[in-house]
Protein backbone atom coordinates (compact mmCIF):
# COMPACT_ATOMS: atom_id res chain seq x y z
CA UNK A 1 0.00 0.00 0.00
CA UNK A 2 1.32 3.32 -0.99
CA UNK A 3 1.66 6.20 1.57
CA UNK A 4 -0.57 8.15 0.24
CA UNK A 5 -3.41 5.54 0.12
CA UNK A 6 -2.67 4.91 4.02
CA UNK A 7 -3.16 8.96 4.36
CA UNK A 8 -6.79 8.58 2.96
CA UNK A 9 -7.84 5.41 4.51
CA UNK A 10 -6.59 6.79 7.81
CA UNK A 11 -8.44 9.69 7.50
CA UNK A 12 -11.81 8.53 6.21
CA UNK A 13 -11.87 5.83 8.51
CA UNK A 14 -11.54 8.05 11.41
CA UNK A 15 -14.40 10.13 9.74
CA UNK A 16 -16.57 7.19 9.14
CA UNK A 17 -16.68 5.89 12.73
CA UNK A 18 -16.83 9.33 14.30
CA UNK A 19 -19.96 9.92 11.91
CA UNK A 20 -21.07 6.73 12.62
CA UNK A 21 -20.80 7.08 16.46
CA UNK A 22 -22.31 10.97 16.54
CA UNK A 23 -25.50 9.71 14.60
CA UNK A 24 -25.91 7.02 17.15
CA UNK A 25 -25.44 9.08 20.01
CA UNK A 26 -27.74 11.33 18.30
CA UNK A 27 -30.59 8.28 18.99
CA UNK A 28 -30.66 8.72 22.25
CA UNK A 29 -29.94 12.45 23.04
CA UNK A 30 -32.31 14.23 20.33
CA UNK A 31 -35.56 12.76 21.99
CA UNK A 32 -34.41 14.06 25.41
CA UNK A 33 -33.15 17.71 24.27
CA UNK A 34 -36.24 18.64 22.31
CA UNK A 35 -38.42 16.87 25.31
CA UNK A 36 -36.62 19.19 27.34
CA UNK A 37 -37.30 22.08 25.03
CA UNK A 38 -40.69 21.71 24.58
CA UNK A 39 -41.50 21.50 28.58
CA UNK A 40 -39.79 24.83 29.17
CA UNK A 41 -42.05 25.78 26.31
CA UNK A 42 -45.22 24.38 27.86
CA UNK A 43 -43.79 25.48 31.25
CA UNK A 44 -43.51 29.21 30.00
CA UNK A 45 -46.59 29.24 28.21
CA UNK A 46 -49.04 28.17 31.39
CA UNK A 47 -47.17 30.73 33.39
CA UNK A 48 -47.79 33.35 30.78
CA UNK A 49 -51.67 31.87 29.78
CA UNK A 50 -52.45 30.85 33.45
CA UNK A 51 -56.24 30.79 32.82
CA UNK A 52 -55.93 28.50 29.42
CA UNK A 53 -57.16 24.76 29.79
CA UNK A 54 -55.30 23.85 26.34
CA UNK A 55 -52.96 25.72 23.96
CA UNK A 56 -52.40 25.41 20.90
CA UNK A 57 -49.65 26.22 18.37
CA UNK A 58 -50.41 28.13 15.13
CA UNK A 59 -48.44 29.29 12.24
CA UNK A 60 -49.76 32.65 10.77
CA UNK A 61 -47.49 34.55 8.14
CA UNK A 62 -44.16 33.08 9.54
CA UNK A 63 -44.99 33.92 13.11
CA UNK A 64 -45.78 31.37 15.58
CA UNK A 65 -48.68 32.00 17.58
CA UNK A 66 -50.09 30.35 20.96
CA UNK A 67 -53.69 30.53 21.25
CA UNK A 68 -55.24 29.27 24.80
CA UNK A 69 -58.81 27.93 25.21
CA UNK A 70 -60.82 28.15 28.24
CA UNK A 71 -62.71 24.91 28.99
CA UNK A 72 -65.82 26.02 26.92
CA UNK A 73 -63.41 25.80 23.62
CA UNK A 74 -63.81 29.90 24.11
CA UNK A 75 -60.29 31.65 22.88
CA UNK A 76 -58.48 33.29 26.65
CA UNK A 77 -55.54 34.18 25.66
CA UNK A 78 -52.47 34.69 23.17
CA UNK A 79 -49.12 34.32 23.56
CA UNK A 80 -46.38 35.31 21.33
CA UNK A 81 -42.75 35.24 21.04
CA UNK A 82 -41.23 38.67 21.06
CA UNK A 83 -37.38 38.77 19.68
CA UNK A 84 -34.93 41.53 19.78
CA UNK A 85 -31.93 43.12 21.15
CA UNK A 86 -31.26 44.01 24.66
CA UNK A 87 -27.97 46.41 25.23
CA UNK A 88 -25.76 43.32 24.80
CA UNK A 89 -27.51 40.25 24.13
CA UNK A 90 -30.40 38.90 22.17
CA UNK A 91 -33.46 39.18 24.13
CA UNK A 92 -36.68 36.32 23.85
CA UNK A 93 -39.87 37.24 25.80
CA UNK A 94 -42.68 35.10 25.98
CA UNK A 95 -45.74 37.54 26.49
CA UNK A 96 -49.58 36.10 27.45
CA UNK A 97 -52.02 38.76 26.38
CA UNK A 98 -55.94 38.62 26.71
CA UNK A 99 -57.91 37.38 23.80
CA UNK A 100 -58.64 41.28 23.15
CA UNK A 101 -54.87 41.88 23.20
CA UNK A 102 -55.78 44.72 25.46
CA UNK A 103 -54.02 43.58 28.79
CA UNK A 104 -50.79 41.40 29.06
CA UNK A 105 -51.87 38.95 31.41
CA UNK A 106 -47.54 37.79 31.80
CA UNK A 107 -44.51 37.90 30.98
CA UNK A 108 -41.55 35.46 31.24
CA UNK A 109 -38.14 36.26 29.58
CA UNK A 110 -37.05 33.04 28.04
CA UNK A 111 -33.53 34.75 26.94
CA UNK A 112 -30.92 37.25 28.19
CA UNK A 113 -27.03 37.61 28.73
CA UNK A 114 -27.46 41.26 29.88
CA UNK A 115 -24.77 42.87 32.33
CA UNK A 116 -24.48 40.25 35.10
CA UNK A 117 -25.69 42.09 38.01
CA UNK A 118 -26.73 45.01 36.23
CA UNK A 119 -28.80 44.12 33.16
CA UNK A 120 -29.80 40.60 34.24
CA UNK A 121 -32.20 42.21 36.88
CA UNK A 122 -34.65 42.45 34.13
CA UNK A 123 -35.00 38.93 35.04
CA UNK A 124 -33.85 37.91 38.46
CA UNK A 125 -33.26 41.31 40.64
CA UNK A 126 -30.83 40.23 43.90
CA UNK A 127 -30.62 42.98 45.35
CA UNK A 128 -34.98 42.74 45.97
CA UNK A 129 -34.70 40.02 48.53
CA UNK A 130 -38.68 39.64 48.32
CA UNK A 131 -39.57 40.22 45.26
CA UNK A 132 -36.81 39.43 42.51
CA UNK A 133 -39.30 39.62 39.57
CA UNK A 134 -40.39 42.56 40.35
CA UNK A 135 -39.08 44.23 37.00
CA UNK A 136 -41.17 41.30 34.73
CA UNK A 137 -43.88 41.49 37.03
CA UNK A 138 -44.89 44.71 36.79
CA UNK A 139 -46.07 43.80 33.34
CA UNK A 140 -48.97 41.58 35.11
CA UNK A 141 -52.34 43.15 33.65
CA UNK A 142 -50.64 45.84 32.27
CA UNK A 143 -52.28 47.90 29.79
CA UNK A 144 -51.68 47.59 26.25
CA UNK A 145 -54.12 49.40 24.62
CA UNK A 146 -51.55 51.96 23.78
CA UNK A 147 -47.76 51.34 23.17
CA UNK A 148 -46.38 50.58 26.84
CA UNK A 149 -43.88 53.30 27.82
CA UNK A 150 -41.12 53.39 30.69
CA UNK A 151 -41.20 56.04 33.23
CA UNK A 152 -38.17 56.48 35.86
CA UNK A 153 -38.69 58.07 39.95
CA UNK A 154 -42.40 57.73 39.89
CA UNK A 155 -45.11 55.45 40.71
CA UNK A 156 -45.67 53.94 36.99
CA UNK A 157 -49.84 53.81 36.62
CA UNK A 158 -50.64 50.46 34.77
CA UNK A 159 -53.62 51.93 33.35
CA UNK A 160 -51.80 53.78 31.33
CA UNK A 161 -49.47 51.27 30.60
CA UNK A 162 -46.67 52.78 32.30
CA UNK A 163 -43.77 50.54 33.98
CA UNK A 164 -40.92 51.26 36.20
CA UNK A 165 -37.09 51.26 34.65
CA UNK A 166 -34.50 49.78 36.61
CA UNK A 167 -31.62 51.89 38.14
CA UNK A 168 -28.55 51.23 36.21
CA UNK A 169 -30.32 49.48 33.72
CA UNK A 170 -31.75 52.03 31.56
CA UNK A 171 -31.28 50.31 28.51
CA UNK A 172 -31.91 46.82 29.00
CA UNK A 173 -35.28 48.15 30.45
CA UNK A 174 -36.01 50.07 27.75
CA UNK A 175 -35.52 47.29 25.36
CA UNK A 176 -38.03 44.79 27.29
CA UNK A 177 -40.26 47.86 26.53
CA UNK A 178 -39.54 48.12 22.81
CA UNK A 179 -39.08 44.65 22.14
CA UNK A 180 -42.69 43.52 23.73
CA UNK A 181 -44.29 47.18 21.89
CA UNK A 182 -42.88 46.04 18.87
CA UNK A 183 -44.20 42.10 19.05
CA UNK A 184 -47.91 43.58 19.78
CA UNK A 185 -48.00 46.05 17.27
CA UNK A 186 -46.94 43.36 14.49
CA UNK A 187 -49.50 40.31 16.29
CA UNK A 188 -52.21 42.82 15.59
CA UNK A 189 -51.89 43.67 12.47
CA UNK A 190 -51.27 40.28 11.57
CA UNK A 191 -54.61 39.22 13.06
CA UNK A 192 -56.76 41.86 11.81
CA UNK A 193 -54.82 40.84 8.38
CA UNK A 194 -56.04 37.40 8.62
CA UNK A 195 -59.92 37.42 10.48
CA UNK A 196 -59.37 33.33 9.70
CA UNK A 197 -58.02 32.54 12.95
CA UNK A 198 -61.18 32.99 14.63
CA UNK A 199 -59.50 35.40 17.31
CA UNK A 200 -61.79 37.33 19.11
CA UNK A 201 -61.89 40.80 16.75
CA UNK A 202 -59.66 43.17 18.90
CA UNK A 203 -61.41 45.65 21.17
CA UNK A 204 -58.50 48.32 21.62
CA UNK A 205 -58.76 52.22 21.41
CA UNK A 206 -56.06 52.43 18.46
CA UNK A 207 -58.42 51.40 15.50
CA UNK A 208 -56.71 50.24 12.31
CA UNK A 209 -57.65 51.69 9.07
CA UNK A 210 -57.46 49.72 6.31
CA UNK A 211 -54.27 48.38 5.17
CA UNK A 212 -54.18 50.10 1.68
CA UNK A 213 -52.54 53.25 0.59
CA UNK A 214 -55.80 54.04 -2.21
CA UNK A 215 -57.76 56.81 -0.71
CA UNK A 216 -61.40 55.02 -2.28
CA UNK A 217 -60.70 52.05 0.51
CA UNK A 218 -59.38 54.28 3.09
CA UNK A 219 -62.49 56.54 2.69
CA UNK A 220 -64.92 53.68 2.61
CA UNK A 221 -67.74 54.13 5.86
CA UNK A 222 -66.33 57.77 6.78
CA UNK A 223 -68.33 60.53 7.47
CA UNK A 224 -66.77 63.99 6.12
CA UNK A 225 -67.28 66.88 7.77
CA UNK A 226 -65.77 70.34 7.42
CA UNK A 227 -64.58 72.63 10.62
CA UNK A 228 -63.08 75.86 10.17
CA UNK A 229 -62.15 75.00 6.28
CA UNK A 230 -60.50 71.86 6.60
CA UNK A 231 -62.05 68.53 6.06
CA UNK A 232 -62.01 65.66 8.84
CA UNK A 233 -63.51 62.16 8.38
CA UNK A 234 -64.45 60.53 11.35
CA UNK A 235 -64.61 56.62 11.76
CA UNK A 236 -67.44 55.81 14.16
CA UNK A 237 -68.32 52.22 15.61
CA UNK A 238 -71.64 50.93 15.53
CA UNK A 239 -73.26 52.87 18.86
CA UNK A 240 -72.08 56.35 16.55
CA UNK A 241 -69.58 56.69 19.27
CA UNK A 242 -66.22 58.86 16.96
CA UNK A 243 -63.42 56.31 17.70
CA UNK A 244 -60.84 58.12 15.14
CA UNK A 245 -60.20 61.24 13.16
CA UNK A 246 -58.74 61.08 10.12
CA UNK A 247 -57.55 63.58 7.54
CA UNK A 248 -55.32 64.13 4.50
CA UNK A 249 -52.37 66.80 4.61
CA UNK A 250 -49.12 67.24 1.97
CA UNK A 251 -45.78 69.07 1.77
CA UNK A 252 -42.76 68.74 0.12
CA UNK A 253 -40.12 65.76 0.17
CA UNK A 254 -37.09 66.07 -1.22
CA UNK A 255 -37.80 65.99 -5.03
CA UNK A 256 -41.82 65.87 -4.26
CA UNK A 257 -44.92 66.73 -2.52
CA UNK A 258 -46.42 63.98 0.17
CA UNK A 259 -49.19 63.18 0.77
CA UNK A 260 -50.04 61.76 3.86
CA UNK A 261 -52.98 60.28 5.41
CA UNK A 262 -53.35 60.98 8.70
CA UNK A 263 -55.58 59.04 11.77
CA UNK A 264 -55.59 60.33 14.79
CA UNK A 265 -57.87 59.63 18.58
CA UNK A 266 -60.81 61.67 19.11
CA UNK A 267 -58.84 63.46 21.36
CA UNK A 268 -56.24 64.38 19.01
CA UNK A 269 -54.13 62.03 21.89
CA UNK A 270 -52.10 60.10 19.31
CA UNK A 271 -51.39 59.01 15.92
CA UNK A 272 -53.75 56.05 14.84
CA UNK A 273 -52.52 55.13 12.07
CA UNK A 274 -50.16 56.88 8.72
CA UNK A 275 -50.58 56.31 5.35
CA UNK A 276 -48.59 57.53 2.43
CA UNK A 277 -50.58 58.19 -0.19
CA UNK A 278 -48.39 60.11 -2.80
CA UNK A 279 -44.58 60.62 -3.07
CA UNK A 280 -42.27 60.98 -5.65
CA UNK A 281 -39.04 60.75 -4.24
CA UNK A 282 -35.65 59.39 -5.36
CA UNK A 283 -36.35 55.61 -6.47
CA UNK A 284 -34.49 53.10 -3.71
CA UNK A 285 -33.45 55.72 -1.65
CA UNK A 286 -36.41 58.24 -0.44
CA UNK A 287 -39.54 56.14 -1.28
CA UNK A 288 -37.98 54.03 1.73
CA UNK A 289 -40.22 55.82 3.93
CA UNK A 290 -43.15 53.25 2.13
CA UNK A 291 -41.30 50.35 1.61
CA UNK A 292 -37.79 49.84 2.91
CA UNK A 293 -35.71 47.47 1.51
CA UNK A 294 -32.51 47.51 3.51
CA UNK A 295 -34.79 46.10 6.25
CA UNK A 296 -36.70 42.95 4.84
CA UNK A 297 -37.38 41.46 8.03
CA UNK A 298 -39.88 44.95 8.28
CA UNK A 299 -40.30 46.73 5.20
CA UNK A 300 -42.82 49.62 6.64
CA UNK A 301 -40.82 49.79 9.76
CA UNK A 302 -40.98 53.66 9.30
CA UNK A 303 -44.75 54.48 8.82
CA UNK A 304 -45.15 51.54 11.17
CA UNK A 305 -43.65 53.99 14.17
CA UNK A 306 -46.15 55.95 13.81
CA UNK A 307 -48.82 54.16 15.29
CA UNK A 308 -49.51 54.31 18.97
CA UNK A 309 -47.35 57.57 19.12
CA UNK A 310 -47.91 60.56 21.80
CA UNK A 311 -48.47 63.94 19.97
CA UNK A 312 -49.07 65.57 22.76
CA UNK A 313 -46.39 67.69 21.78
CA UNK A 314 -44.32 67.76 18.55
CA UNK A 315 -42.75 64.42 17.25
CA UNK A 316 -38.83 64.30 17.48
CA UNK A 317 -36.42 62.59 15.56
CA UNK A 318 -34.21 60.40 17.92
CA UNK A 319 -30.86 57.76 16.89
CA UNK A 320 -32.34 54.52 18.35
CA UNK A 321 -34.54 53.31 20.59
CA UNK A 322 -37.42 55.65 20.03
CA UNK A 323 -39.92 55.91 22.92
CA UNK A 324 -43.25 56.36 21.45
CA UNK A 325 -44.69 57.52 24.99
CA UNK A 326 -42.64 60.51 24.18
CA UNK A 327 -43.33 60.97 20.65
CA UNK A 328 -40.22 59.43 19.08
CA UNK A 329 -39.38 58.29 15.92
CA UNK A 330 -36.36 56.97 13.71
CA UNK A 331 -35.62 58.68 10.67
CA UNK A 332 -33.97 56.58 7.83
CA UNK A 333 -30.56 56.77 7.27
CA UNK A 334 -30.12 56.97 3.65
CA UNK A 335 -33.23 58.63 3.65
CA UNK A 336 -32.73 61.88 5.95
CA UNK A 337 -34.57 64.36 3.97
CA UNK A 338 -37.49 62.23 3.01
CA UNK A 339 -38.06 60.76 5.82
CA UNK A 340 -37.75 63.91 8.38
CA UNK A 341 -39.95 65.51 5.49
CA UNK A 342 -42.53 63.65 6.54
CA UNK A 343 -42.23 64.37 10.25
CA UNK A 344 -41.95 67.97 9.67
CA UNK A 345 -45.33 67.70 7.48
CA UNK A 346 -47.20 66.15 10.52
CA UNK A 347 -45.73 68.65 13.04
CA UNK A 348 -46.87 71.45 10.74
CA UNK A 349 -50.25 70.19 10.47
CA UNK A 350 -51.06 68.18 13.76
CA UNK A 351 -51.38 71.74 15.71
CA UNK A 352 -53.64 73.51 12.90
CA UNK A 353 -55.83 70.51 12.62
CA UNK A 354 -55.97 69.88 16.45
CA UNK A 355 -57.19 73.17 17.13
CA UNK A 356 -59.54 73.43 14.01
CA UNK A 357 -61.04 70.46 14.96
CA UNK A 358 -61.58 71.24 18.83
CA UNK A 359 -62.95 74.17 18.04
CA UNK B 1 15.54 11.27 25.54
CA UNK B 2 14.92 11.99 29.19
CA UNK B 3 14.26 9.09 31.36
CA UNK B 4 10.59 8.44 31.62
CA UNK B 5 8.62 9.53 34.88
CA UNK B 6 7.30 7.14 37.06
CA UNK B 7 3.65 6.76 36.76
CA UNK B 8 2.80 8.69 39.60
CA UNK B 9 4.80 11.38 38.29
CA UNK B 10 2.96 11.32 34.90
CA UNK B 11 -0.06 11.97 36.95
CA UNK B 12 1.04 14.69 39.66
CA UNK B 13 2.96 17.04 37.29
CA UNK B 14 -0.82 18.59 35.74
CA UNK B 15 -1.53 19.80 39.05
CA UNK B 16 1.27 22.06 39.83
CA UNK B 17 4.16 21.57 37.56
CA UNK B 18 2.74 21.64 34.42
CA UNK B 19 -0.46 23.26 35.51
CA UNK B 20 -2.46 24.26 31.98
CA UNK B 21 -3.62 27.50 33.14
CA UNK B 22 -1.05 28.69 35.63
CA UNK B 23 2.32 27.64 34.25
CA UNK B 24 1.53 26.39 30.50
CA UNK B 25 -0.53 29.11 29.97
CA UNK B 26 -2.60 27.56 27.42
CA UNK B 27 -6.90 27.42 27.51
CA UNK B 28 -7.15 30.97 28.78
CA UNK B 29 -10.01 31.33 27.12
CA UNK B 30 -12.31 29.25 28.45
CA UNK B 31 -11.02 29.94 31.67
CA UNK B 32 -11.58 33.86 31.37
CA UNK B 33 -14.75 33.06 30.00
CA UNK B 34 -16.79 30.95 32.02
CA UNK B 35 -15.34 31.24 35.25
CA UNK B 36 -17.41 34.11 36.48
CA UNK B 37 -19.08 31.29 38.90
CA UNK B 38 -17.58 28.21 40.48
CA UNK B 39 -20.20 25.95 39.33
CA UNK B 40 -19.79 26.95 35.66
CA UNK B 41 -15.81 26.49 35.97
CA UNK B 42 -16.15 23.26 37.67
CA UNK B 43 -18.55 21.90 34.86
CA UNK B 44 -16.27 23.29 32.27
CA UNK B 45 -13.45 21.68 33.88
CA UNK B 46 -15.53 17.92 34.01
CA UNK B 47 -16.42 18.92 30.20
CA UNK B 48 -12.27 19.22 29.36
CA UNK B 49 -11.58 15.98 31.47
CA UNK B 50 -14.23 13.99 29.74
CA UNK B 51 -12.65 15.36 26.65
CA UNK B 52 -9.18 15.16 27.49
CA UNK B 53 -9.64 11.66 28.71
CA UNK B 54 -11.20 9.84 25.85
CA UNK B 55 -8.82 11.61 23.27
CA UNK B 56 -5.74 10.66 25.00
CA UNK B 57 -7.08 7.28 25.38
CA UNK B 58 -7.89 7.23 21.78
CA UNK B 59 -5.31 9.02 20.02
CA UNK B 60 -2.48 6.48 22.10
CA UNK B 61 -4.41 3.30 20.90
CA UNK B 62 -4.49 4.96 17.02
CA UNK B 63 -0.75 6.03 17.51
CA UNK B 64 1.09 3.35 15.53
CA UNK B 65 -1.86 3.71 12.48
CA UNK B 66 -1.66 7.10 12.36
CA UNK B 67 0.74 8.44 9.72
CA UNK B 68 2.72 11.54 10.55
CA UNK B 69 1.23 13.64 7.73
CA UNK B 70 -2.45 13.98 9.37
CA UNK B 71 -2.17 13.48 12.76
CA UNK B 72 -3.43 16.83 13.59
CA UNK B 73 -6.65 16.07 11.08
CA UNK B 74 -6.84 12.85 12.71
CA UNK B 75 -6.38 14.50 16.41
CA UNK B 76 -9.03 17.35 15.73
CA UNK B 77 -11.76 14.04 14.78
CA UNK B 78 -11.26 12.63 17.46
CA UNK B 79 -11.34 15.37 19.96
CA UNK B 80 -14.45 16.59 17.97
CA UNK B 81 -16.13 13.53 18.56
CA UNK B 82 -15.60 13.60 22.46
CA UNK B 83 -17.09 17.40 22.14
CA UNK B 84 -20.12 16.76 20.65
CA UNK B 85 -20.91 13.96 22.47
CA UNK B 86 -19.84 16.08 25.72
CA UNK B 87 -22.01 18.47 24.33
CA UNK B 88 -25.06 16.32 23.58
CA UNK B 89 -24.89 14.79 26.83
CA UNK B 90 -24.98 18.02 28.27
CA UNK B 91 -27.88 19.19 26.78
CA UNK B 92 -29.94 16.33 27.11
CA UNK B 93 -29.12 15.43 31.07
CA UNK B 94 -27.75 18.67 32.61
CA UNK B 95 -29.85 21.40 30.29
CA UNK B 96 -29.22 24.13 32.59
CA UNK B 97 -25.40 23.13 32.69
CA UNK B 98 -25.47 23.15 28.78
CA UNK B 99 -27.84 26.83 28.99
CA UNK B 100 -24.90 28.30 31.25
CA UNK B 101 -22.05 26.96 29.49
CA UNK B 102 -23.65 28.40 25.65
CA UNK B 103 -21.09 27.93 23.03
CA UNK B 104 -17.77 27.60 25.06
CA UNK B 105 -18.63 23.88 24.86
CA UNK B 106 -18.55 22.90 21.10
CA UNK B 107 -15.01 25.36 21.73
CA UNK B 108 -13.67 23.05 23.76
CA UNK B 109 -12.58 21.50 20.19
CA UNK B 110 -9.89 24.01 19.86
CA UNK B 111 -8.72 24.05 23.15
CA UNK B 112 -5.13 23.76 23.15
CA UNK B 113 -4.69 22.33 26.61
CA UNK B 114 -6.04 18.63 24.72
CA UNK B 115 -4.78 19.67 21.31
CA UNK B 116 -1.27 19.99 23.26
CA UNK B 117 -1.42 16.77 24.96
CA UNK B 118 -2.03 14.47 21.49
CA UNK B 119 0.69 16.32 19.91
CA UNK B 120 3.30 16.06 23.00
CA UNK B 121 2.18 13.14 25.16
CA UNK B 122 -0.72 10.67 24.10
CA UNK B 123 0.28 10.05 20.76
CA UNK B 124 3.86 8.99 21.74
CA UNK B 125 2.63 7.11 24.87
CA UNK B 126 1.24 3.85 26.08
CA UNK B 127 -2.72 4.29 26.91
CA UNK B 128 -2.01 3.74 30.51
CA UNK B 129 0.36 6.50 30.74
CA UNK B 130 -1.73 9.25 28.15
CA UNK B 131 -4.71 8.52 30.46
CA UNK B 132 -2.77 9.54 33.85
CA UNK B 133 -1.16 12.23 32.12
CA UNK B 134 -4.90 13.48 30.47
CA UNK B 135 -6.35 12.90 34.31
CA UNK B 136 -3.53 15.38 35.95
CA UNK B 137 -3.41 17.52 33.37
CA UNK B 138 -7.53 17.70 33.28
CA UNK B 139 -7.81 17.56 37.00
CA UNK B 140 -5.29 20.04 37.57
CA UNK B 141 -7.35 22.61 34.73
CA UNK B 142 -10.89 21.44 36.95
CA UNK B 143 -9.23 22.63 40.45
CA UNK B 144 -7.77 26.03 38.51
CA UNK B 145 -11.52 26.98 36.85
CA UNK B 146 -13.23 25.98 40.21
CA UNK B 147 -10.89 28.15 42.10
CA UNK B 148 -11.23 31.06 40.05
CA UNK B 149 -14.79 31.05 39.46
CA UNK B 150 -15.38 30.58 43.55
CA UNK B 151 -12.96 33.96 43.97
CA UNK B 152 -15.07 35.25 41.10
CA UNK B 153 -18.45 34.66 42.84
CA UNK B 154 -17.33 35.65 46.16
CA UNK B 155 -16.14 38.91 45.60
CA UNK B 156 -18.27 39.54 42.84
CA UNK B 157 -21.63 37.91 44.21
CA UNK B 158 -21.05 37.25 47.92
CA UNK B 159 -21.32 33.67 47.29
CA UNK B 160 -19.68 30.32 46.70
CA UNK B 161 -21.39 27.36 44.79
CA UNK B 162 -24.75 29.91 45.16
CA UNK B 163 -23.94 29.43 49.08
CA UNK B 164 -23.84 32.60 50.48
CA UNK B 165 -20.25 33.09 52.49
CA UNK B 166 -20.54 36.77 52.45
CA UNK B 167 -21.98 39.00 55.49
CA UNK B 168 -25.52 40.29 54.51
CA UNK B 169 -24.00 44.04 54.66
CA UNK B 170 -21.57 43.30 51.80
CA UNK B 171 -21.85 44.80 48.96
CA UNK B 172 -20.49 42.95 45.66
CA UNK B 173 -17.87 43.82 43.50
CA UNK B 174 -20.09 43.44 40.44
CA UNK B 175 -16.42 44.03 37.91
CA UNK B 176 -15.37 40.47 39.24
CA UNK B 177 -18.35 39.26 37.71
CA UNK B 178 -18.26 40.97 34.87
CA UNK B 179 -14.68 40.42 31.76
CA UNK B 180 -12.07 42.97 33.15
CA UNK B 181 -12.71 40.38 36.78
CA UNK B 182 -11.34 37.31 35.16
CA UNK B 183 -8.19 39.44 34.14
CA UNK B 184 -7.91 40.53 37.21
CA UNK B 185 -8.07 36.93 38.39
CA UNK B 186 -6.17 35.96 35.81
CA UNK B 187 -2.98 38.16 36.74
CA UNK B 188 -3.17 37.77 40.32
CA UNK B 189 -3.86 33.37 40.59
CA UNK B 190 -0.62 33.79 38.01
CA UNK B 191 1.61 35.92 39.99
CA UNK B 192 0.87 34.17 43.44
CA UNK B 193 1.90 30.90 41.64
CA UNK B 194 4.85 32.02 40.29
CA UNK B 195 5.66 33.99 43.65
CA UNK B 196 5.33 30.27 45.64
CA UNK B 197 7.58 28.60 42.67
CA UNK B 198 10.15 31.18 43.30
CA UNK B 199 10.01 30.92 46.81
CA UNK B 200 10.01 26.94 46.53
CA UNK B 201 13.04 27.26 44.48
CA UNK B 202 14.82 28.96 47.26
Amino acid sequence: MTKSYKLILVLTLSAILSGSLLAFLNLFTEPKISAYQDKVLKEALSSVLPYSERIESKQVEDRELYVGYDSQNKINGIALLAEGNGFQSKLRILVGLDATLSQIVKIKILEQKETPGLGTKIEDDPTSKSSPKWFSQQFDQLNVKQAISYIKNKTPDKNSGEIMAITGATISSKAVVDVINAAITDIRLVIQKNPSLGIIPITTDIALCPDDNNLEVLLKGLETVEKDGKTFYLKKNSTGKITGIAFITSGSGFQSTIKIWVCVQPDFSAIQELRILEQDETPDWGTRIIKDSENPKNETWFIDQFTGLKIAQLITIVKDSPNPAKGEVMAISGATISSTAVIRILNDALPAYRTSYLK
Amino acid sequence: MAPKNTPTREFLKGLWDENPVLRMLIGLCPTLAVTNSAINGFSMGLAVTFTLVMSSLMISLMRNIIPKEVRIPTFIIVIATFVTIADKLLAAYFPDISKALGPFVPLIVVNCIILARQEAFASKNSPGRAVLDALGMSIGFTLTLTIFGSIRELIGVGTIFTIQIMPENFEPWMIMVLQPGAFITLGLMIGLSNWLNARRAK
